[in-house]
């Protein structure tokens, strides 16, 4: 009587199971699998495909901006946490700073962008466009010349990092906010080259959103 | 009589319920790999097949730490940047996605990993033409897989 009773039972659960796990296509690679997907594809026709621009159109202009062709629009997780790591960020839970050496950035009392910034700049383009929220940047000098040469020099420094980040890096410039600070908040003591380099900066201050 | 039928019904009902995540056995060196937003759990891609008009796609979660994962596969899609074109996941007749769905969700999978489990996924695509060679997929919750070799 109970091995008799098994037999359908059994043959109930293997039915069961081949139905597919109650899942419609089980395995990827089974001749039903293939058989829907290629009709599937047929159904399609011309239309197995979808235009990107018309999908995603605030990723093409962001594609156009950069110039940089359609590889520059795929910043990823992995992208932002390499260009942080890069330039040294210092992330909190509602903001990201960072200090760019203005020795990087400057020849000597200049405020143009030197072409070798360019990468870390591109970097900052990242974790910049990386958030939504709104973008400060604070230049600073030694304490070398006078103190209303050294405002007007961190001003300059600081509206040439905002104009690239604009011009090269698609950074909306409503977002991108500057202060100049001179000499007035140094990091460290003016009293050796190697502070007064410290004091050479221009920071940066991300709020998240 | 009774018992033992009672132990076959609970059985047969086990057997039954969706498919849960399992251990993988020797899993196959993955083709790429992301970090994903779920915590613990990285994706890895195995296959990326075009055979006839399709590519079919396959990834194994893995999680380090006790995780959730959930792909809607409507958020899944092959991009061919350079050629601005976009491919989502088939469907069959039934609306239903072919992929590897959780019973009684034709339109996604989702479930709970233990620390050292992982869950395989796949999906079909439409293939790109033959001299597409490289592909990104994207798929919710992680980075995408950028420039994938598509295997013929």
């Amino acid at each position: 009587m109970f091995r008799v009773a098994l037999v359908p039972l059994a043959l109930g659960l293997a039915s069961a199971a081949g139905a597919a796990d109650g899942v419609p296509y089980p395995d990827a690679w089974a001749l039903e699998t293939e058989a829907a997907a290629e009709a599937a594809v047929a159904r399609l026709g011309a239309d197995r495909s979808r235009n990107i621009v018309a999908t995603t159109r605030g990723i093409v202009g962001l594609d156009l901006a950069l110039g940089g062709g359609p590889r520059a629009i795929k910043a990823t997780v992995a992208d932002l946490k390499r260009a942080m790591a890069d330039l040294g960020a210092r992330e909190s839970e509602i903001e990201v700073r960072i200090e760019l050496p203005s020795d990087v950035l400057f020849d000597v009392d200049q405020a143009d962008i030197r072409p070798d910034a360019a990468q870390a700049l591109a970097h900052l383009g990242t974790v910049v466009r990386g958030y939504t929220g709104p973008v400060r940047l604070v230049g600073h000098t030694d304490a070398d010349g006078s103190d209303a040469h050294n405002l007007d020099l961190s001003r300059r420094r600081a509206e040439s990092v905002q104009a690239w980040l604009v011009a090269k890096e698609s950074v909306a410039a409503a977002r991108i906010a500057t202060e100049a600070k001179g000499e007035t908040e140094p990091v460290a003591p003016n009293d050796t080259p190697a502070n007064k380099q410290r004091n050479r900066r221009v920071e940066v201050v991300v709020r998240k959103r | 009589m009774k018992p033992i039928s009672t132990v076959f019904a609970v059985v047969a009902l086990a057997l039954l319920a969706g498919p849960a995540p399992a251990q993988s056995p020797a899993p196959a060196a993955p083709l790429a790999s992301q970090e994903t937003n779920w915590p613990g759990v990285t994706a890895h891609l195995t296959e990326f097949r075009r055979k006839g008009n399709t590519l079919t796609a396959k990834l194994r979660l893995g999680a380090d730490a006790k995780s959730k994962f959930e792909v809607d596969y409507s958020e899944v899609y092959l991009m061919d940047a350079a050629a601005g074109k976009k491919y989502e996941v088939l469907k069959d007749d039934k609306g239903a996605y072919i992929a590897a769905t959780r019973e009684g969700w034709p339109e996604k999978n989702y479930g709970d990993l233990e620390a050292g489990q992982s869950v395989l996924l796949w999906m079909k695509f439409p293939a790109p033409p033959a001299d597409v060679k490289t592909i990104s997929l994207s798929l919710p919750n992680m980075p995408p897989f950028d420039d994938v070799a598509i295997q013929d």
